[in-house]
C-alpha cells in the first residue's frame, strides 16, 4: 500500500511534462513554465489530499498550472498583447519551411481556452470531463472550444500553404 | 485505412466529434501513409505538429516541497504550551498553601471546622455557666452562714 506522499510524488512526477507543456503553452516562456511546475509542486502538497480525492487528478494539477500561468500572463499583459500581434503579422509575411512548426505558432496564437483545449486533447490525449475540470467549464463548451480551435488552425495552415505556393 | 474513413474521421475530427482512439487512428495514419493525397497533406503537418509538441520535456529536477514556517510554527507553539503547562503545574504545587481562617485545638486536635469548633465551644461555654451558678449558689450559703 503506498502512502499519501509516495501516491503524491507519483502523481506529480509523471504529470509533470504535461504540466510544463501547459504552461508553456500559455506563458510561451520555458523559464515560467519550469517555475510553473515547481511551484505546483509544492503548492498542490500542502492540498495533496484533496488533490488525490479528486475524479480527476491529474486534471486538478492541469488547473492549477493553467490558473497559474493566467495570473503570470496578467503580470506581464502588456508584453504578451505586443508578443500576440507580432505572431499575427507573422502568419502574413513568414516563408513556410516547415509547416509542422508552424502549426505550433498558430496554436500558440489561439485564444487561450481555445489553446489549452487542443492543447489538452491532441497533444496530451486527455478526454473531455478532464479538459472540462481543467477550464472549470462543462463537456459542450470544450467541444466548442475545441472545435473552434481546430478549425481554426486548419484555417491557417490552409491560407499559409496557398500562399507558399503561390 | 481506406480514404472514405479518412475523411469521415477528419469531419468528425473539426466537429470536436471523434473519440480519442479514433483521434489516435487519424494520427497513425498520417505518420506512416505514404501516398497521402496533396488536399489532405494539410493535416499531416496538423498531426506531425502535435506529435512533435509531445515531444518537449521539463530538463528541470522538482525540489521537494519544504515545511512552511506556519508548520514550523505550530509545532514550536506546541512546545511553548506544553513548556507554560509544566511551568504552570509546577508553581501550583509549589505554593504555600492558603492559611485556614480558623484554627483552634480542642483537647490537643487541631479543628478547622468553624460549625465543630462553635459547637464545642458553646458546650464548653454551657458547662462554664453552670459551674458559674453552681458557685454563685455555693457563694450564697456562704454569706447566709456567716451571717448566722
Amino acid at each position: 500500500m503506498k502512502t499519501t506522499t509516495e501516491q503524491y510524488t507519483n502523481l506529480v512526477l509523471s504529470a509533470k511534462d504535461t504540466l510544463y507543456r501547459l504552461a508553456l503553452s500559455i506563458t510561451g516562456s520555458d523559464v515560467e513554465a519550469e517555475d510553473i511546475v515547481q511551484d505546483i509542486y509544492e503548492k498542490a502538497w500542502r492540498a495533496r489530499d484533496a488533490v488525490l480525492a479528486s475524479h480527476y487528478p491529474r486534471a486538478y494539477l492541469c488547473r492549477m498550472a493553467r490558473n497559474l500561468a493566467i495570473d503570470r500572463l496578467r503580470m506581464r499583459k502588456v508584453t504578451v498583447e505586443i508578443a500576440d500581434r507580432e505572431v499575427e503579422d507573422g502568419i502574413k509575411g513568414v516563408v513556410i519551411n516547415d509547416i509542422a512548426q508552424y502549426t505550433v505558432k498558430v496554436i500558440s496564437a489561439l485564444p487561450e481556452k481555445q489553446r489549452v483545449a487542443i492543447q489538452m486533447r491532441d497533444v496530451e490525449g486527455y478526454e473531455l470531463e478532464e479538459i472540462a475540470e481543467v477550464l472549470e467549464c462543462d463537456q459542450t463548451s470544450v467541444r466548442m472550444n475545441l472545435s473552434r480551435a481546430r478549425k481554426s488552425v486548419r484555417e491557417q495552415i490552409l491560407k499559409a500553404m496557398n500562399y507558399g505556393t503561390e | 485505412m481506406e480514404l472514405s474513413r479518412v475523411r469521415e474521421l477528419l469531419e468528425l475530427y473539426f466537429e470536436a466529434q471523434t473519440t480519442i482512439e479514433q483521434e489516435r487512428e487519424l494520427s497513425q495514419y498520417f505518420a506512416s501513409a505514404e501516398d497521402i493525397p496533396a488536399d489532405l497533406l494539410p493535416y499531416k503537418a496538423i498531426f506531425a505538429a502535435f506529435d512533435h509538441s509531445k515531444q518537449v520535456k521539463s530538463s528541470q529536477l522538482l525540489k521537494s516541497p519544504k515545511p512552511r514556517l506556519r508548520v514550523l510554527y505550530s509545532g514550536l507553539s506546541a512546545v511553548a504550551v506544553a513548556a507554560a503547562l509544566l511551568l504552570g503545574l509546577f508553581i501550583w504545587v509549589e505554593q504555600p498553601k492558603a492559611e485556614p481562617s480558623l484554627i483552634c485545638y480542642i483537647d490537643g486536635v487541631q479543628v478547622e471546622d468553624r460549625e465543630v469548633a462553635m459547637a464545642e465551644a458553646e458546650q464548653i461555654f454551657s458547662a462554664m455557666a453552670q459551674d458559674i451558678d453552681l458557685a454563685m449558689a455555693t457563694i450564697e450559703k456562704i454569706q447566709v452562714f456567716d451571717i448566722k
